[in-house]
């Protein structure tokens, strides 16, 4: 794989709250060499936004709006409130699960919805959603999706061996507990309810918020357990 | 099309790669926001935007990163569509290849009509459901995945296609791909099917788990 030539911010699968915190880092800051290497494909990226400025295709102010409102504004604190609501109340989860796209009609949200069906975690029962084709993911609910959400290597064994990809995320499910992999290939977006973790009991839906990881919505991570009642 | 990119239960491709990161650079951010701006210009769908990334070679397609094939499925479509020349594309390239740092050869051009459709794209609700005939499969019905294998787009992947599952539920009458791809918009009943993966995989499955596919009614017969 070639994505090993590229920094990345470590591989940390931190909460909902923090999705939005990743700095802009740049090209010549990051390049420890001067210059550009015959792969590089800063040129050609370069010479197509040139290109398309000058044919008024495209502006510079246009593009940072583009970027501003996925990395700073929209993330996974979206489908962290619909988790949140869905764990403090009964009537909404039971909307949720039945008809996404008119329950999170209540939400508003800096984003257009896209249709969403969610897929709820019990005892018996472990969701994670995948896009063997390309890379589908609710942008609407989660932001950005994750560089490994795109890899081969999810994308191809995701329907095949989910257990052994969970395990790698650090989640190990019992042999009684039936692992439901949802396969994006249509414009539904899905989107994973974890189980509410004991020892949150007493607490309201911002508080609640703070315990939903964006991990735990794609389906790759259990908070079953987590007590976090410093949260 | 059966590409490469139809990836699901491929052997090979390891452990998935502990990289979290959105974007590790700002030229990927360039593509994207480029890429954002054609499609809230109506440029394409998303569909034909698919296809195009799917077309790329094979072997390039691979040993690509996520935001280098949408390079190269944007500039394909921006060709196909007639908004740039291949020889536009070249020259544009030269003038680039000597530059030291390729972002500072980037001109400033302002825009504020393009920033609100930006702007008004993202905040616009995604629909494609439309008119269409009636379902002709419900759910608890048994299915089986034609074995096509169209030359253009599809959303049937290989894994699932000859395989017998279950409608588990009906998503209403979405635009088809197949031909949203190419052009032509038409809507067909669109079902969620579950698969067991002793149906999949066979004896080499992992776990008697389950994978859910999207599947439009052209894509099933009965078994």
């Amino acid at each position: 794989m070639s994505h090993d030539d590229h920094e990345h911010d470590g591989g940390e699968h931190g909460p909902a709250h923090e999705g939005h915190s990743h700095d802009h880092d740049h090209d010549h800051a990051h390049d420890p060499h001067e210059g550009v290497t015959p792969d590089d494909p800063r040129p050609r990226a370069r010479a197509l936004q040139s290109l398309l400025i000058e044919k008024e295709l495209v502006s510079t102010d246009a593009i940072d709006e583009a970027i501003t409102a996925y990395e700073q504004e929209i993330g996974p604190l979206n489908g962290a409130r619909v988790v949140a609501r869905a764990w403090a109340d009964d009537a909404f989860r039971e909307r949720l699960l039945a008809d996404a796209d008119d329950a999170l009609a209540e939400f508003d949200f800096d984003v257009g919805v896209q249709h969403v069906e969610v897929k709820e975690n019990t005892d018996d029962v472990h969701n994670a959603v995948v896009c063997t084709l390309c890379s589908c993911y609710p942008w609407s609910l989660l932001g950005l999706p994750p560089t490994w959400y795109k890899t081969p290597a999810y994308r191809s064994r995701m329907v095949r061996e989910p257990r052994s990809v969970l395990a790698e995320f650090g989640v190990d499910l019992d042999d009684d507990t039936e692992v439901r992999v949802w396969d994006s290939s249509s414009e539904i977006r899905y989107m994973v309810l974890p189980r509410r973790p004991p020892g949150t009991e007493g607490m309201d839906e911002a508080e609640l918020r703070e315990v939903v990881t964006r991990d735990a919505m794609i389906g790759v991570e259990r908070l079953d357990g987590e007590v976090t009642g410093d949260a | 099309m059966d590409g490469v990119h139809d990836m699901g239960g491929m052997h090979g491709f390891g452990p998935v790669p502990e990289d979290d990161a959105q974007f590790h650079a700002e030229w990927e951010r360039a593509v994207y926001g480029m890429d954002k701006i054609a499609k809230a210009e109506g440029t394409f769908n998303i569909d034909e935007k698919r296809h195009a990334i799917e077309r790329m070679d094979p072997a390039e397609y691979l040993g690509s990163t996520y935001f280098e094939r949408w390079l190269d499925g944007l500039e394909r479509l921006l060709v196909e569509k007639g908004h740039v020349t291949e020889a536009e594309l070249e020259a544009a390239r030269e003038r680039v290849a000597d530059a030291e740092d390729p972002e500072a050869i980037v001109p400033e051009r302002e825009d504020e009509a393009l920033v609100r459709a930006v702007r008004e794209a993202f905040a616009a609700d995604s629909d494609f459901e439309r008119e269409g005939p009636d379902p002709s499969f419900e759910p608890g019905d048994p299915v089986r995945v034609r074995n096509d294998h169209p030359a253009g787009h599809t959303r049937s992947p290989r894994y699932v296609r000859r395989a017998e599952g279950e409608v588990v539920s009906v998503h209403g009458t979405h635009v088809l791909p197949d031909a949203s791809a190419h052009g032509e918009e038409r809507a067909e009943p669109l079902y969620s099917v579950r698969f067991d993966a002793a149906e999949l995989w066979g004896p080499d499955r992992e776990a008697d788990d389950a994978v859910h596919v999207d599947l439009w009614e052209s894509y099933l017969e009965e078994p």
